[in-house]
């Protein structure tokens, strides 16, 4: 019981360094997975092909590809690009 | 699409048909608002059969068919099949799979960052198989898996002549742009909440034939799940990868991905999870961290006691997103009104984006199929204009 309130606060300790760290000065796209259910409608409207499905069946970006155009972050049904 | 895509197509859906715990989705849509009316039939069928024991063989696939462009969706016809072979036992699993996207009217695509201004390519379809196993054993945990993807793709050529500067259009063959996957991964676990995971993936294509393409990373990542009590579990994780690709800035080589979620059964009838990830970056010193991005999340689900059915709910979420500006709030409120007859009301706000509401009728003439009217208005702040849906369609469970 007690190593597990260590790990959570040792989890919420390094969200907050990462929370308070400097701005990037670059965008990226992240799909949520628990929140994706692989409908393709992301992959659809992607003018870069930069949208596939892994072996699970969930949409992926690719980062080396995406141009950040934003097109699936509003077609997703359940809001599940940020 | 072909007629014999087409023939296909139905030959699939007749073979799904025939077998068990099958759902068929349907739906005939109007489109209207400040263009040509558009008409769209939007289906789904999803079925399985176990032939053997622990053998799973699953089918779905998805049509798109209307008679132009719908919003910013370039194409108007869309069709996305996949086919899997599942071979699971406690301590191992294998799967098989191919996936196949079929676009109805070829889109032309932008193949960043190798930007050639004297090719341009269509895309009309796309292949994918891939094949994955897992093992398990005392604790620990191991899988392979290989992609192959190819993008069939109608290209053409400009040819500028250098005497007259006239550009000349030549149209050459199809052909397929393909991309590799694999990837390896162990872990152990090391308390009975949390596991430790290293893994590498590399992806590879033939776009350019140089390796602009070329993506490898490798990580580790550690996964804590605990039930807090009964009512209520925490689940989230740290991953650490390390991204090799001449593309990607050079502040951004290590990504850091952290992810909370603290889902709780607040009362008898309400359900809702509280989840927070973040995206942080690094260069390959780790001298300095910076920030890509926030998902904060919240979501409450309450079920009416009145319906035994549990399809009378009410549900409502909110998403903020401020580095991407892909903030989000959504509520859906469903009951019975009498017998057999359910109501549906939802709506769905990405401020600066998107604003839809969406009313829906359903009737159910047996437990498990329904017929239902259904009515969506959707706007946007962006280029997409206002489209108003309505129409019939039914689901059938069988």
């Amino acid at each position: 019981m007690k190593s597990v309130h260590v790990v959570i606060i040792l989890v919420l300790l390094l969200m907050a360094l990462v929370v308070a760290c400097k701005q990037a000065t670059f965008t990226e796209y992240t799909i949520d997975r628990k929140n994706c259910t692989g409908c393709g409608e992301c992959m659809r409207v992607c003018p870069n092909d930069a949208i596939y499905y892994d072996t699970q069946g969930k949409a992926v970006i690719d980062q080396t590809r995406c141009t950040k155009c934003a097109k699936c972050v509003a077609v997703c049904p359940n809001s599940a690009i940020y | 699409m072909s007629k014999q895509r087409y023939l296909l197509i139905l030959l699939l859906v007749l073979a799904g048909s025939c077998l068990c715990g099958s759902v068929l989705k349907t739906d005939f849509l109007a489109i209207t608002g400040d263009f040509e009316p558009i008409w769209l039939n939007r289906s789904y069928l999803e079925t399985g059969l176990e032939p053997v024991k622990d053998l799973q063989l699953s089918f779905n696939t998805r049509l798109d068919a209307a008679d132009a462009p719908i919003r910013e969706f370039p194409q108007n016809k869309w069709l996305n099949s996949q086919l899997s072979l599942a071979w699971k036992k406690p301590y191992l699993e294998m799967e098989a799979a191919y996936r196949n996207t079929l676009f109805g009217t070829s889109q032309k695509l932008g193949l960043y960052p190798v930007y050639s201004s004297s090719y341009e390519y269509e895309r009309t379809a796309e292949h994918q198989s891939s094949i994955m196993l897992n093992g398990k054993l005392a604790g620990l945990t191991a899988g392979v898996y290989g992609m192959h993807r190819q993008l069939r793709v109608n290209p053409t050529e400009y040819v500028i002549d250098p005497e007259t500067w006239e550009v000349a259009m030549m149209e050459k063959p199809q052909k397929g742009l393909d991309n590799v996957y694999g990837g390896i991964q162990a872990g152990y676990q090391v308390l009975p909440f949390l596991a430790l995971n290293a893994f590498s993936d590399l992806s590879k294509a033939n776009f350019d034939g140089s390796d602009t393409y070329t993506y490898l990373a490798n990580g580790a990542q550690a996964d804590l799940d605990y039930k807090l009590s009964s009512q209520a579990r925490i689940s989230g994780s740290f991953t650490w990868t390390n991204r090799d690709n001449q593309n990607l800035s050079k502040e951004a080589v290590n990504l850091l991905q952290s992810q909370l979620r603290i889902q709780h059964k607040l009362l008898p009838n309400l359900n809702g999870y509280l989840s927070f990830s973040n995206n942080a970056c690094s260069d390959a010193g780790l001298d300095t961290l910076y920030l890509i991005s926030n998902q904060w999340r919240a979501h409450l689900q309450y079920h009416f006691s009145y319906d035994p059915s549990a399809d009378s709910y009410l549900l409502a979420g909110v998403k903020f997103s401020p580095e991407n500006e892909s903030d989000a709030i959504y509520a859906e409120a469903q009951s019975i009104i009498v017998s057999r007859l359910y109501a549906n009301l939802g709506m769905r706000m990405l401020p600066d984006r998107l604003t839809q509401y969406q009313g829906k009728l359903s009737y159910f003439y047996t437990p498990f199929s329904e017929i239902h009217l259904q009515y969506q208005v959707l706007d946007s702040e962006t280029d997409i204009k206002e489209s108003h849906y309505l129409g019939l369609g039914s689901s059938i469970y069988f």
